[in-house]
């Protein structure tokens, strides 16, 4: 996003003090004129879903609105698996899946590999079993550290999480929370889907991003009410500038907690 | 203490009850995907002999004869087949080494016989896929898949329906296993006569029609295995075009909209494939999309990321090479300061950390490569070159760890050299004779040959380098390379000397034939390679040029006699550079004293083709032919011996031919057959 003070200096008028206003009355109003097709919302939903590997969801959904995705679902079951696995933390189980699958996922991608061996550091520290992940972090992780310095720091943040007795302490307690094995889990998920030449970004996510851009464009001209939580999609009307650039960042964390919305 | 369950698993190698085997295979299999250090682990417990009989054995779905088998235990058995095949192709994903283990294992032949259709869908797609990361690496040997009915088999592949799948899980399985075939494909196609034997198999049809379908991996393999089957041959590229199957559209059109896909990955193919087909002269009606589509998106490619940004400069040189109109419009694009910016980028990475993959240097080469591809004609691209401020990190490139970046460097400097204007400013400032002088030492013959090329444009008359290259001792390095067996290195050693001797003073001359010996241009002008022989004579004509004592010395040097006979027989070849050559050697000879032309009239042989070759088809060489008369027949003065000649060659039908040419079509020689008619008519 351009900074405010940039844009003034390029066209004075759109400054915040000359800024038409739109009240939430004729804001709704024009809403309310846009025609959507529940169908592409629909749609919209069941892209999220299937892409995600939500087979279950996606299964109950389709019954609701008489929607058919354009795969069957017993192909969203291998990915549902994989997904789950890692979910529960059994890393094992989703790399000897994905290897069933297709073991050419794991051997050309060894950003991916080091982040599910990663994620078996993890699971091996959550559970205490800190002999373990000594072990296994010398033996199965060290070595990618060799191949690749990225790899290398990633591990040193990892094990920082063994130098602390209170993990919610830690500078990288973040590690241990359950948006780190879904992180983990939508990056395999993406490279299965790129593997068999399938959309890997769900739809839904992009649009949010592109919604919060749009309000941000338009409010460079106009006073409106606008959605700063995207999860509740309420309207709250702006009181000043300030306020508004940290509506902007808020928006941004919605979109991002859409991503791993779980059903 | 750690190792025991491996070590465990490969004993159990030797089991004879198939679900051991399989269960040790599959947890080798989990340990060895994306971890070289199992990879290497296992390969020393020597297990590939392991796996390759197990992938040869046969199974009982595979043969009638064991009766007794029943299909449950075949299915155990192909089992064991696919995780074996499975677990190999997971070794060759691990680099160079495994995979020439496998090939010295003969691991290949068993994984060609599992890819025939009848084949399990599973047993086929893990031994295609074991193929594939075989054939990838360079220096496996291609011949297994030409023999029996590999190809036949493998063509069938392509095919996502010849498996019959059925449930979606299905055709994703083979689709890919299409994927791997088509990759298969595009990996075995190195020389002409692998494309053939390809095409013959009907390669064409089938993967026109992978072009169309609905999975982007198949279309973007179907399109790298098209473009490496029509590289560099004409007749392949235009099949292709006019290859159509019934559902799909032209080949042609699909590529211009894959070259528009989301995917970065699908638009460096489709534009690799474009190109070679482009550079086969097999889509001149497309010439606009080429410059409007094709340029453009591979100039955009440079902003992507990893192995894209590193081929995109690859593909955009070829395209550009030979094109000036096209590396204009690369120039147009501001492709020079995107690909100064990778050359100037990863310098900087290199001095800040160590890269292991060496794709920092493939794609450092290839950006050089392409700057020397858009500055090799249009001079401006050579200007916005300079102005990119690159030439230090070119210098530094010289003597870069890669010989690929030190053989682009030299090429760049190259196509820069071909201005006069930079040659004497920039690249002079920027010191880069003393480094590119170290080059033609260089290990790589490679880079030995191009550098060799680039010093021909420095040691011309008004390049200021040539002075400190004389004195760093180039003619003795020259003359080293001259005797080199590699025929591109002596061939650009000898076309350098020839360079350093045009319109050179004679005491460079004396130099560099005290080195070279006469006799060693005698062997030159013998060589097999006829390039050489052209430059040798070449060389021989810069000689006997200019003064009258520089051809006196040529005498001397060859001996008349010897320096007659090679004339003599030189001026029978039927090849129109060697005669182009003589001729001008002739001239040059005629040019000297009465001695010196008197060589010449004593010999009617010389004299008949001369006149012989006034009637050629190349105005280039009957221009040097009336050069010659010119020179025989030039009066210094009213001497009785200029009157002999004249009458002569009056008599050999000299005068009769020059005046029929009186309407050459071509100017220079219309020119110089009127003076030698006004020559001829002053002593009438």
């Amino acid at each position: 996003m351009r900074p405010r003070a940039q844009t003034n200096a390029t066209n004075p008028s759109s400054s915040s003090a000359t800024k038409k206003v739109a009240t939430r009355e004729e804001w709704e109003k024009k809403l309310n004129e846009v025609k959507i097709s529940k169908t592409d919302l629909n749609n919209l939903v069941m892209n999220y879903l299937v892409i995600e590997g939500y087979k279950d969801a996606a299964e109950k959904f389709s019954q609701e609105c008489g929607l058919q995705p354009n795969i069957d679902f017993e192909s969203i079951q291998d990915r549902m698996n994989i997904r789950n696995a890692i979910q529960n933390g059994n890393v094992e189980e989703a790399i000897e899946r994905v290897n069933d699958l297709n073991p050419e996922i794991l051997d050309t991608n060894p950003k991916l590999y080091f982040h599910l061996q990663q994620q078996r550091l993890i699971e091996y520290i959550r559970q205490g079993k800190t002999s373990e992940a000594l072990e296994f972090a010398q033996d199965e992780l060290a070595p990618r550290g060799e191949e690749n310095p990225e790899f290398l720091e990633e591990l040193e943040r990892t094990m920082a999480l063994l130098a602390f007795e209170d993990t919610s302490q830690s500078p990288v307690g973040y590690l241990l929370h359950p948006a780190q094995r879904q992180r983990t889990a939508s990056e395999l998920n993406a490279a299965i889907l790129t593997s068999q030449s399938q959309d890997k970004d769900p739809k839904l996510p992009s649009l949010m991003k592109m919604l919060v851009w749009a309000q941000n464009q338009l409010d460079e001209k106009l006073s409106f009410p606008q959605i700063r939580n995207l999860a509740t999609a309420e309207l709250v009307e702006e009181t000043t500038a300030v306020s508004n650039a940290s509506a902007s960042t808020s928006s941004n964390t919605s979109a991002a907690s859409i991503i791993s919305f779980s059903p | 203490m750690a190792w025991t369950k491996h070590e465990k698993a490969v004993s159990e190698l030797d089991s004879l009850d198939p679900e051991v085997l399989v269960k040790a295979l599959r947890f080798i299999k989990n340990n060895i995907i994306g971890n070289k250090t199992k990879k290497d682990l296992y390969i020393g417990f020597n297990i590939i002999p392991k796996l390759v009989s197990f992938v040869d054995m046969t199974t009982a779905t595979e043969t009638t004869n064991s009766a007794k088998t029943t299909a449950l235990q075949g299915d155990i058995y192909t089992q064991v087949k696919i995780q074996a095949a499975i677990v190999l192709g997971s070794f060759a994903y691990g680099g160079e080494a495994n995979v020439s283990k496998i090939v010295k294992n003969g691991g290949v032949k068993p994984l060609l016989d599992c890819i025939a259709s009848t084949n399990d869908p599973k047993l086929i797609e893990a031994a295609a896929r074991a193929l594939k990361a075989i054939y990838t690496s360079p220096t496996a040997d291609k011949n297994d898949i030409f023999q029996a009915n590999h190809l036949h088999n493998l063509i069938i592949l392509l095919n996502p329906a010849a498996l019959n799948p059925k449930s979606d899980r299905e055709k994703i399985a083979s689709a890919h296993t299409a994927e791997l075939a088509a990759t298969i494909i595009a990996r075995c196609c190195d020389t002409n006569d692998q494309q053939i034997q390809i095409a013959n198999a009907g390669a064409f049809p089938a993967l026109v029609r992978l072009l169309s379908c609905e999975y982007a991996k198949a279309q973007e393999a179907a399109l790298d295995a098209l473009a490496y089957l029509c590289r560099e041959n004409t007749e392949f590229g235009r099949e292709i075009v006019q290859t159509q199957s019934d559902l799909s559209k032209n080949p042609v059109k699909i590529m211009l909209e894959l070259i528009r896909d989301n995917s970065p990955t699908m638009r460096l193919i489709a534009a690799r494939c474009l190109t070679h087909l482009s550079r086969d002269n097999a889509i001149p009606e497309y010439t606009n999309d080429i410059s409007l589509v094709v340029l453009p998106t591979l100039v955009k490619l440079l902003d992507e990321k990893g192995p894209v940004r590193e081929e995109a400069p690859h593909v955009l040189a070829y395209l550009i090479r030979d094109n000036e109109e096209l590396q204009k419009a690369a120039c147009d694009a501001d492709a020079v300061s995107k690909l100064a910016g990778i050359v100037t980028h990863v310098a900087d990475e290199e001095t800040s950390y160590y890269n292991a993959t060496g794709d920092s240097d493939k794609l450092k080469e290839h950006a050089l490569t392409a700057l020397a591809a858009m500055s090799s004609l249009y001079d401006n691209g050579r200007k916005l070159v300079v102005d990119a401020k690159i030439i230090p990190h070119i210098v530094t490139a010289m003597s870069h760890k890669s010989y690929g970046v030190r053989s682009a460097a030299c090429q760049l400097t190259k196509s820069l050299s071909r201005s006069v204007h930079i040659l004497r400013t920039s690249l002079v400032d920027a010191g880069i004779t003393g480094p590119l002088f170290k080059l033609l030492s260089d290990e790589s013959t490679d880079v030995q040959t191009i550098a060799c090329a680039t010093f021909c444009n420095m040691v011309l008359e008004f390049s200021p380098m040539k002075r400190t290259i004389l004195e760093l001792g180039g003619i003795e390095k020259l003359v080293e390379l001259v005797h080199s067996p590699d025929n591109n290195i002596r061939l650009n050693a000898i076309w350098g000397l020839k360079n350093l001797i045009c319109h050179a003073e004679s005491d460079i001359k004396d130099s560099v034939m005290k080195i070279l010996t006469y006799q060693m241009l005698a062997t030159l002008i013998d060589d097999p390679e006829i390039d050489v022989q052209e430059q040798a004579l070449n060389l021989l004509r810069n000689l006997a040029s200019s003064r009258e004592t520089d051809i006196e010395e040529v005498f001397k040097g060859l001996g008349e006699e010897k320096l007659m006979n090679i004339v003599e027989k030189k001026l029978c070849w039927s090849n129109p550079q060697i005669i182009k050559q003589t001729l001008y050697i002739i001239s040059n000879i005629a040019s000297g004293n009465e001695r010196h032309m008197q060589s010449i009239m004593t010999r009617s042989d010389i004299l008949n083709n001369i006149l012989a070759y006034m009637t050629h088809d190349m105005p280039d060489i009957r221009l040097v032919a009336v050069w010659c008369l010119n020179n025989l027949t030039w009066m210094k003065d009213k001497h009785l011996n200029t009157q002999d000649r004249v009458r002569r060659l009056r008599q050999l039908g000299f005068e009769e031919q020059v005046k029929k040419m009186a309407n050459d079509e071509d100017l220079d020689v219309r020119e110089r057959v009127k003076s030698a008619i006004s020559q001829f008519s002053e002593l009438s």
